[in-house]
């Protein structure tokens, strides 16, 4: 197989899947899959479920209460939601960024050291860990000399990118991003985005955004979603440039969302 | 000019408005400083240092005996309070489905209007008769910890539903099981708040005297063991309060142990300030 070509096996692929709070549907009957080491986007109006859906794949969702769960999603093969998975498992390999940064009261350091704590690993081999994660978060140079300072402190992206940093220390292996940049002035927006191609090698990542330039530039696949339903999905350029579904040739143009 | 009336009338509404503010802040604060007066002199003309270390022996001594009992009795029923009612505030915000929720909440706010005699006779006949102990200090705390437990669990149960939830959210999608997520992130948000909370129910409970007469008694001698009858000061000040007023120094004795009350409570006041303002510290930015 050609490496370079986009089609690869798919890490997560979901069949299915419905979404339910009470009678009414949040999600219906979604199919869709991700590929390994790419960065899929997935757009579409407020309101249209694209949060909820990212949730089911690492289940965080479960931690709203009321809300029901229908069809599969699987990671590698193995069914996310089967009586035996631990969903604290499911999270470690499926690591999740949020809207706003949310560093914890710690510092520096022990904010990127907190997933491995939990899973005690052994002092000595934190450290390393949390070193190549800032580097990889671009980090390291600006905040490498200040590990002890509260996280508090640093700024709004910098927050931000220590969130992608604590994220990558217990390795996951896809990584779920729920508007990551929305909440960042644009240089502090525009360094979190040039993370991505450097994510893109070694995860799977899924972002979901409505900031439509922000996809085209980062994603090389992107899912449009409406009222819960996939309308459409395909390699972004096509998606953005030759629709095939007219909502989203109306939603691309800014007719609606 | 017909606005500018108007324009006057309303400065003087504000004047009017900021005077009758003053006037109540006035009103709320002018007893407490008249009895702290009142308390202070009557109080300290006789006290010495003998107040605090000598035994009462007939009309004369110190308060010793009783300064140790409620430092016992508040320490250990601080420690069972503390540990419970952190415990089940951390078991209804976390684990407990919504319903058992309220109700455990409701129970919470009903136990914190029982009146402390009340609580203090039921101590009474479960730790002193049916348990056979008589009055000790042991009896004492563990009735004390029942009525310290209501405002530490309804303190934390409030800090703990105000941490943001996306700390939880933060937490959970890192790996964390929720017990982890309570240790180490609510927790810690959380501290400020139930010391601040901890120290409002030691405060209460160093001021009550019906809980701990039923189930302690009184002594003025120091107590060797946990299992001896034992005084407070808030108990003290309940005995010596109502002899004639020949017995000059029992109403002396009273006066100096609602004196020394009063200055615990400061004490413990301006340790949990200096306390809760360090673990602030660490959370600043957290609200943003």
């Amino acid at each position: 197989m050609n490496r370079s070509e986009p089609e690869r096996s798919p890490i997560l692929s979901v069949e299915q899947l419905s979404v339910l709070a009470g009678e009414r549907k949040i999600l219906s009957d979604i199919s869709i899959e991700f590929p390994d080491r790419d960065i899929t986007a997935i757009i579409g109006p407020s309101g249209c479920g694209k949060t909820t859906f990212i949730r089911t794949l690492n289940r965080m969702i479960e931690t709203s209460p009321g809300l029901v769960v229908q069809g599969t999603v699987r990671y590698r093969g193995q069914d996310v939601y089967a009586r035996s998975v631990n969903p604290v498992l499911v999270r470690q390999r499926i690591g999740m960024v949020f809207q706003r940064p949310t560093v914890f009261p710690l510092s520096i350091y022990e904010n990127v050291a907190f997933g491995l704590r939990l899973q005690r690993t052994e002092e000595t081999a934190v450290e390393p860990v949390v070193r190549r994660c800032l580097e990889r978060a671009g980090l390291w140079s600006e905040i490498g000399g200040r590990l002890d300072q509260p996280a508090l402190e640093l700024s709004g992206g910098q927050q931000q990118r220590l969130c992608i940093a604590r994220a990558l220390a217990i390795e996951p292996r896809v990584l779920l991003f729920d508007e990551p940049t929305s909440s960042l002035d644009p240089i502090a927006a525009q360094k979190v985005e040039e993370l991505f191609a450097e994510l893109r090698r070694d995860y799977a990542v899924i972002i979901v955004t409505h900031n439509l330039p922000q996809a085209a530039r980062v994603a090389s696949r992107t899912a449009f979603l409406y009222q819960g339903r996939l309308i459409e999905f395909g390699p972004t350029e096509e998606l953005f440039e030759r629709p095939k579904e007219r909502l989203t040739q109306e939603y691309i143009t800014g007719r609606f969302g | 000019m017909h606005s500018s009336g108007r324009m006057r009338r309303r400065l003087l509404f504000d004047r009017v408005i900021g005077w009758a503010l003053l006037l109540a802040f006035v009103v709320v604060l002018f007893p407490l400083f008249d009895m702290l007066y009142w308390i202070g002199a009557n109080a300290l003309p006789t006290m010495s240092w003998g107040t605090l270390t000598e035994n009462q022996v007939g009309t004369g001594g110190g308060l010793y005996p009783m300064i140790q009992g409620t430092f016992v009795i508040i320490a250990i029923a601080t420690a069972i309070a503390a540990a419970l009612g952190v415990l089940a505030a951390f078991y209804t915000t976390e684990y407990a489905p919504a319903p058992i929720a309220r109700i455990a909440r409701i129970a919470g706010n009903l136990l914190a209007g029982v009146p402390a005699i009340v609580l203090g006779y039921f101590g009474y006949f479960l730790l002193v008769l049916y348990t056979g102990w008589g009055f000790t200090a042991l009896g004492a705390a563990v009735t004390m910890a029942f009525f310290m437990i209501p405002y530490i669990y309804r303190t934390t149960d409030i800090a703990l539903t105000s941490v943001p939830r996306t700390q939880r959210e933060a937490a959970l999608a890192i790996g964390s099981r929720r017990h982890q997520y309570l240790a180490r992130i609510a927790f810690r948000i959380a501290l400020p708040t139930i010391l601040t909370g901890i120290f409002f129910a030691m405060a209460l409970g160093l001021g009550e005297a019906a809980p701990i007469l039923y189930t302690a008694g009184f002594s003025s001698t120091p107590i060797t063991n946990l299992m001896q009858p034992t005084g407070t000061l808030a108990v003290a000040i309940w005995q010596f309060y109502d002899f004639p007023a020949t017995y000059g120094h029992f109403l002396a004795l009273a006066f100096q142990a609602a004196f020394l009350s009063i200055m615990i409570v400061l004490g413990l006041n301006v340790a949990v300030q200096l306390l809760s303002d360090r673990y602030r510290r660490r959370l600043r930015g957290l609200y943003q």
